[in-house]
């Protein structure tokens, strides 16, 4: 039996010592990552590295999904294409009404003198990876900025708004959902174009209009799309339906909750909107009025 | 299915090339990395983990602290957390399970299992902090639940690990 207690017990002494240093050097990291923005090319190149492993990863999904579709049947085809078409002949009516409308609308914005408002080109990508931490609802995409994704762009499927792109890698980028605590979108009610912001509340399904007046024009059922305020988000998406109102007169505003249109977890295609059109112009707050003496409120 | 103890006496024996442990983790990320989808937001399995914690224990003495760091950047990198947050909950948990593991190698599998439920609560308590400060967002309900499923998931782990004992050795 070779017995070596000197080589074990150092071994054991330095371990905290080694945890102490990595654990520093950890938090030292997430301080600077939330602080300063030098980390930002490395977090680019590891999430290129990580890309092909995420793309394997998620393969055999995109094969099941692939031999489903292969299988459906003969019948089932052949109702989806009627339904299909139905709907493509309903939408073609609504897309002949829209060009005139259009029209219309740019002749009177050109008449007041309002800006002219850009189309944003829509890009198909693929969800393949969604974030596996309970604290922040993100998925990553596979396009990035090498398609001309940009930080900002808001990120939609067949129904609504899905989220915005906060973070771009050469080929990847992450999308930040509507339902993450940190996200704010800019709506108007259809109805009435009353202005809200929707903020997410990080759970599933659940989105929350906050600071509005108990006496708000809101009800449930109300339809809320992007106000476009922001320069961000386009105007006119659709993005959620109230779902409760609750109006108490002694609080200072009403609660009212609402539940996202877009399946925000869980399609696997979904549309980037490519936004050319410029960020409005940062307002800089007027100046402080000058401190008033006192002496001016003597009577 | 479930390994004896002589078995799990033999692993301790049986030292792990450098190589071997990367396939592993590397394999462990593959898992990580696969399209859960919602069952993941409930059960957590966080297969680095599992394999890191396994490391610990049984190869104290082999697995560096670095890896524990690193591969917590990398799932940093892939849930697109702050840098070095999973970072921070691997060293912490990696070192507590290096700490104990002369403890918990004196116990049979489902004793282990419980001390790995309770590493596994080192690992979630660590990460909490760092989520709740960066991100001020409810907490999950289901967070714990991760522990009891790590422990429920650690014969399978040693099950996978003795396999490599009936084929005499490494990779």
């Amino acid at each position: 039996m070779d017995y070596q207690p000197s080589s074990f017990f150092r071994r054991n002494m330095r371990l905290p010592l080694r945890m102490t240093l990595w654990a520093a050097l950890s938090v030292g990291l997430m301080v600077a990552d939330a602080r300063f923005a030098f980390l930002h090319p490395v977090r680019g190149a590891a999430s290129l590295a990580l890309r092909p492993l995420e793309q394997v990863a998620s393969a055999p999904l995109a094969v099941s999904e692939a031999v489903d579709q292969y299988l459906v049947g003969w019948s089932r085809l052949e109702r989806d294409n009627r339904r299909l078409q139905a709907h493509e002949r309903q939408l073609m009516q609504a897309v002949a009404t829209q060009q005139a409308l259009q029209t219309e609308n740019a002749n009177l914005r050109r008449l007041i003198d309002a800006r002219a408002r850009v189309a944003p080109t829509p890009i198909s990508a693929e969800i393949i990876y969604s974030s596996q931490d309970p604290f922040s609802r993100k998925v990553t995409i596979d396009k990035g900025s090498r398609q001309g994704v940009v930080d900002g762009q808001a990120v939609m499927d067949a129904v609504g708004v899905v989220g915005q792109i906060t973070r771009t890698g050469a080929l990847s980028a992450e999308v930040t959902l509507l339902t993450d605590k940190s996200e704010a979108v800019p709506v108007q009610v259809v109805r009435n174009g009353l202005r809200a912001v929707v903020f997410g509340l990080g759970r599933d399904d659940v989105l929350n209009v906050p600071y509005q007046a108990p006496s708000a024009d809101v009800n449930k059922g109300d339809v809320l799309v992007t106000s476009g305020v922001d320069g961000i988000y386009p105007q006119g998406l659709p993005v959620a339906t109230v779902t409760a109102v609750e109006r108490n007169p002694a609080e200072p505003f009403a609660r009212i909750q609402a539940r996202p249109l877009a399946g925000v977890q869980y399609h696997r295609q979904v549309l980037v909107l490519l936004n050319k059109e410029k960020p409005l112009p940062r307002v800089e707050p007027p100046p402080a009025p000058a401190p008033v003496r006192k002496k001016g409120h003597k009577k | 299915m479930i390994p004896g103890s002589a078995h799990l006496q033999e692993l301790t024996r049986l030292p792990m090339s450098a190589r071997g442990m990367a396939l592993t983790f590397f394999a462990a990320l593959f898992v990580n990395l696969l399209p859960w989808g919602q069952v993941r937001d409930i059960l957590q399995p966080d297969a680095v983990a599992l394999a890191l914690l396994y490391f610990a224990v049984y190869q104290p003495a082999r697995l560096p602290l670095a890896a524990a760091f690193g591969l917590g950047l990398v799932m940093d990198v892939a849930n697109g957390n702050l840098l070095g947050h999973h970072a921070l909950g691997y060293v912490a948990a990696a070192g507590a399970a290096m700490l104990m593991s002369r403890r918990i190698l004196q116990f049979g599998v489902f004793r282990q299992a419980l001390h790995v439920g309770f590493l596994y609560a080192v690992l979630l308590g660590v990460e909490l902090l760092p989520g709740r400060l960066a991100n001020n967002a409810p907490f999950a309900p289901t967070w714990w639940l991760a522990c009891p499923i790590a422990a429920v998931l650690w014969p399978l782990v040693l099950s996978l690990a003795t396999r490599r004992l009936r084929r005499g050795g490494d990779f």
